[in-house]
């Protein structure tokens, strides 16, 4: 997927676990795991601001738009 | 959520049908073969009163019955299997959109079949005969057809929004 879920970076500039995480902003683990790992297909808008509120930061620091090489091929065509 | 008795009671109608439809098949197999071995005693056992057209046209019935009942079957068990999903309560899933596809091409299938049995029965048979077929052309069965061919549609659907909304965080 072009959109890259940033998430282990910024645990770790802010030296926090994802358990830690999943506690304060009253997610389940598996459900943050998915979205670390980047399985996640949609973040629900409370789920995104439970985030930024928790580390500190813009929806742009977690996420990053990555268009993949076929994508690039496409547009470099067109 | 509370279980519903149709379902218990729709895998018990389903399963029982299996059994009539093979039993059927086995039925029609064996007055095809005999009517092969003793065309006489199968025209007699039918009420045909030894008319040899109306015995080729009883065979090509048998043959269009026994060509049509692994039909059946197979729109039969994709039911099963999609009352199985209901049961294990998670029905949205892509197979049972597959399934209901196929159940709506077997069932268009099943009503071209109907017009060619409902032809030869006309043909073959006579009001007068003991062995008298009465086999109409119904538009219930196109509705089924494309209200199935909908309902696929909508299960396809369903399934791509269960599989959204498992992968939302």
């Amino acid at each position: 997927m072009a959109i890259v879920v940033k998430l282990d970076e910024l645990l770790h500039d802010r030296r926090m676990t994802l358990t830690e995480l999943a506690q304060r902003i009253d997610l389940t683990l598996a459900n943050l795991s998915i979205l670390k790992t980047g399985k996640a297909r949609a973040i629900r808008f409370s789920t995104l601001e439970a985030i930024c509120t928790v580390l500190g930061c813009q929806p742009g620091d977690l996420l990053e738009f990555q268009p993949d090489s076929a994508e690039l091929e496409r547009r470099c065509a067109a | 959520m509370k279980q519903s008795a149709a379902l218990p009671m729709a895998w018990i109608t389903l399963r029982i049908m299996i059994i009539l439809v093979w039993i059927f098949f086995g039925s029609i197999l064996a007055l095809l073969l005999f009517s092969f071995l003793d065309e006489s005693a199968t025209s007699k056992l039918l009420g045909l009163g030894g008319l040899p057209e109306s015995m080729s046209g009883i065979r090509s019935i048998a043959i269009l019955g026994v060509l049509t009942a692994p039909i059946n079957y197979a729109i039969l068990k994709c039911l099963l299997d999609m009352v199985e999903t209901v049961r294990s309560g998670d029905p949205f899933v892509r197979e049972n959109a597959y399934r209901l596809n196929t159940i709506a091409w077997l069932l268009l299938v099943m009503g071209v079949a109907n017009i060619i049995l409902a032809s030869s029965g006309k043909r073959v048979s006579i009001p007068q005969h003991a062995f008298y077929f009465d086999v109409t052309w119904s538009v219930n069965g196109w509705l089924a057809v494309i209200l199935t061919f909908v309902l696929a549609r909508v299960f396809a659907a369903g399934a791509m929004m269960r599989e959204d909304l498992e992968g939302t965080v």
